[in-house]
């Protein structure tokens, strides 16, 4: 046995007989026993692997969303796993729509990945340029093609980056009003705003102040996202950027008219910001500090669950000079391309049946996400004549297929930014936009996404 | 702490000697609460219905007890599995860590060999190297070993960890080479030298390591979440991601709360047993000389 010893550099052999270097064998052997009986422990311990059928084609979905969002996806996972015996999904959840994307950068690099993912709408033109994502054109022109004649709007056309078609909608959501009845009883005010020039105009007469001109309750609070914005600035006519990100104007004289009402309403005290530490606007609104705010469908069961005190109502976002245009949001599915073809196959099949109007349906009961196809909502009649539930749909017709600036990092991160100057700095306007502006243009001429 | 610092005032009857431990003591105790504060609305928040969590202004005591939240985050998912994923590669990683981490310090505090300060460089310098520029390469090579989505990938990636080696070196280093050499002379060998004499006489700063390696595990959320796909392999971080997110941009703060409470229950338990070679064992360097 060789030992590393005192002066003399490298070692010199222990003489047999030696007690010391005889008790350090056996510490030796003992720890060398304990990582031996780790290794047989943890052998034992892995995750267990599902029957294998030889014949069946094994798929992976990974997905985002937990509570009824989380459980609806595996149950539609175990419906389609239970109507044929051909395909077999397993799917994983893999935290929130970032968790699900930085696990999706990781994957793609060691040439891994699901088979089908959900996918927020940040990512899909950076993976689809990294050929990440397969182009499901060619599959609507197959045999099995999905129906898109009752899609509404543009909205198939969300997921296009340049000729490919890469996302399709999942649990899409449409921007909608939620409002404060008694608040709007109390001001007098008949109904929700239809306009944006009403939205401004109610956000004042709702906001409340005490006698020393302190606000008690706002007349919106926002969301601190730029998305609920995207819908105004287009049914005033405004334009943030080309699909294509070839020409941005993000100091375009409507994106300016509107920024310019919304940051009035902050400094007036009619519009409050509040920070997600505090429970965001949502809570804002929840709690009754302010009476009116910007959201998607997606909150709806939390928004008529929790309203305290008052009766919560959910109205059309309001239109604008070019009438309703709004912005699609919320999460599609996409295949990933990395995989065998046979497994891309099933993976499409997969896909049919989450889009099908049976799951699209059950989703929607289950989440309050919009069933977004015709058929899909002939399936829920029923639930569609709660007029809450009609207000969300009806809207869908207005959707533009087109995520904007969300799509490209470089346009999302400057406008953002612009967003936060202007409602919490309240910077000046047109400076801040012609800045973020410069600063995108600039982004995506280096980087070009 | 606060008990040795009065233990250096004078006992006397001096009025402004009693008014600066007053002062002192106030000082520690605004302290200690503005660090209990957020620990205290974790609790407190776990313990209410939803409704009161979003009132405003908020309830500094729930009007309503919420039992109830405990039984329904614990069974948003299979907790009780993470617990014991959680155990496992934390004990395994921690014991594993704790033990290359004594071997190599002591190899480079009491042993020579060529070019050990060059080795001892190299080692400190990946304490350099942020662990997100390490994911991508890591997971390459998990997957070359076929080691996703096993308890491997959770335990053996976090061992290559150059900071308990740091610790331990500047322990050692420290310590009278007489020890080494009477052990020597008493026929011990290096492993035995280490294992009897070296450690014991460092367990304060080995419980310090150990305790903080520990955390590590039990608290990393990132790299558990890449390298596991199947929820019977996830740890208790990721069982909280299961209580977050019920919808687009929104969470059941109670519930969540409640999910924290029993994620961190554990260790405030570890650390209530470890709490004084914790403590001993950050201040030693501090009290020496």
């Amino acid at each position: 046995m060789r030992t590393l010893v005192g002066n003399h550099g490298w070692a010199t052999i222990a003489a047999p007989g030696n007690t010391g270097n005889v008790a350090d064998f056996l510490v030796c052997r003992l720890i060398g026993s304990i990582f031996i009986c780790f290794s047989a422990i943890l052998s034992g311990c892995h995750a267990p692997l599902s029957a294998n059928n030889s014949s069946r084609v094994e798929i992976t979905y990974w997905r985002t969303l937990t509570g009824a969002a989380g459980e609806g996806q595996e149950e539609l996972v175990r419906r389609f796993n239970n109507s044929q015996n051909e395909i077999h999904v397993h799917c994983e959840f893999q935290g929130s729509y970032s968790d699900l994307a930085a696990k999706l950068f990781t994957a793609a690099a060691a040439g891994a990945g699901p088979d089908v993912t959900q996918l927020g709408t940040f990512e899909i033109l950076q993976f689809a340029r990294a050929g990440l994502l397969v182009d499901l054109k060619p599959y609507f022109a197959g045999p099995e093609a999905i129906n898109t004649k009752d899609w509404p709007g543009t909205i198939s056309t969300a997921g296009e980056v340049e000729d490919g078609l890469y996302w399709l909608p999942f649990n899409v959501t449409v921007p909608v009003l939620y409002y404060n009845e008694d608040a709007f009883n109390a001001a007098g005010l008949l109904g929700p705003p239809t306009t944006w020039d009403d939205f401004y105009l109610y956000a004042r007469k709702l906001t409340v102040r005490d006698d020393n001109g302190v606000v008690r309750e706002a007349g919106v609070a926002l969301w601190n996202i730029t998305w609920p914005l995207i819908s105004a600035i287009w049914s005033e006519g405004g334009k943030l950027t080309t699909r294509d990100y070839g020409h941005i104007t993000l100091d375009d004289p409507v994106v300016l008219k509107v920024m310019t009402e919304f940051q009035t309403l902050v400094r007036e005290g009619a519009a409050l910001l509040p920070d997600e530490a505090s429970g965001g606007h949502r809570a804002a609104f929840k709690n009754g500090r302010a009476a009116m705010i910007l959201d998607s469908p997606a909150a709806f069961q939390e928004i008529f669950a929790q309203a305290i005190g008052f009766t919560p109502m959910v109205a059309a976002y309001p239109a604008g000079k070019n009438g309703k245009v709004y912005a699609p949001g919320g999460g599609g599915l996409v295949l990933w391309a990395k995989n065998p073809a046979t497994n891309r196959a099933a993976a499409w099949r997969f896909l049919r049946f989450m889009l099908s109007a049976e799951s699209l349906a059950y989703y929607s009961q289950q989440t309050g996400y919009a069933a977004f196809t015709e058929s899909a909502q002939q399936v829920m009649t029923n639930d569609l004549k709660d007029s809450r539930f009609g207000v969300i749909h009806d809207g869908l017709r207005f959707v533009r297929g087109d995520f904007s600036i969300n799509m490209s990092p470089s346009v999302r991160n400057a406008f953002d930014e612009a967003f936060q100057k202007i409602m919490v700095d309240l910077a000046d306007v047109k400076t801040t936009l012609m800045e973020a502006d410069a600063k995108a243009e600039h982004a995506i001429a280096e980087r070009g996404i | 702490m606060s008990g040795r610092i009065f233990k250096t005032l004078p006992r006397t009857n001096d009025r402004g000697t009693i008014l600066g431990g007053a002062l002192i003591y106030g000082v520690l105790l605004v302290y200690v609460a503005l660090l209990m504060l957020p620990f205290f609305w974790m609790i407190i928040t776990s313990l209410k219905p939803i409704t009161e969590v979003v009132s405003y202004p908020p309830n500094w005591w729930p009007r309503e007890f919420s039992w109830r939240n405990y039984v329904e985050a614990w069974q948003a998912a299979p907790f009780g599995r993470f617990a014991f994923n959680s155990l496992v590669t934390g004990i395994a990683a921690t014991f594993l860590q704790v033990t290359l981490a004594l071997f190599m310090a002591y190899a480079f505090a009491v042993l020579r060999f060529p070019m050990k300060n060059a080795l001892l460089i190299a080692v400190l310098a990946t304490l350099m190297i942020p662990d997100e520029v390490k994911l991508v390469p890591n997971y390459l090579l998990l997957r070359k070993l076929g080691w996703v989505n096993t308890y491997w990938a959770l335990i053996v990636p976090p061992l290559a960890n150059a900071f308990p080696v740091f610790v331990f070196h500047q322990q050692f280093r420290v310590l009278p080479r007489d020890l080494i050499d009477a052990g020597r002379m008493d026929g011990a060998g290096h492993v035995r030298i280490l294992l009897q004499i070296v450690t014991p006489i460092s367990r304060a700063v080995v419980a310090a390591v150990a305790l903080t390696s520990f955390l590590g595990r039990w608290n990393d959320y990132l790299w558990p979440l890449i390298v596991t796909n199947e929820r019977a392999m996830r740890t208790l971080p990721i069982g909280l991601a299961y209580l977050k997110d019920t919808q687009e941009g929104g969470n059941q703060w109670n519930l969540l709360m409640a999910g924290a409470v029993f994620v961190m229950m554990p260790v405030v338990i570890l650390y209530g047993f470890t709490q004084r070679q914790f403590v001993e064992g950050l201040t030693k360097g501090a009290l020496k000389g």
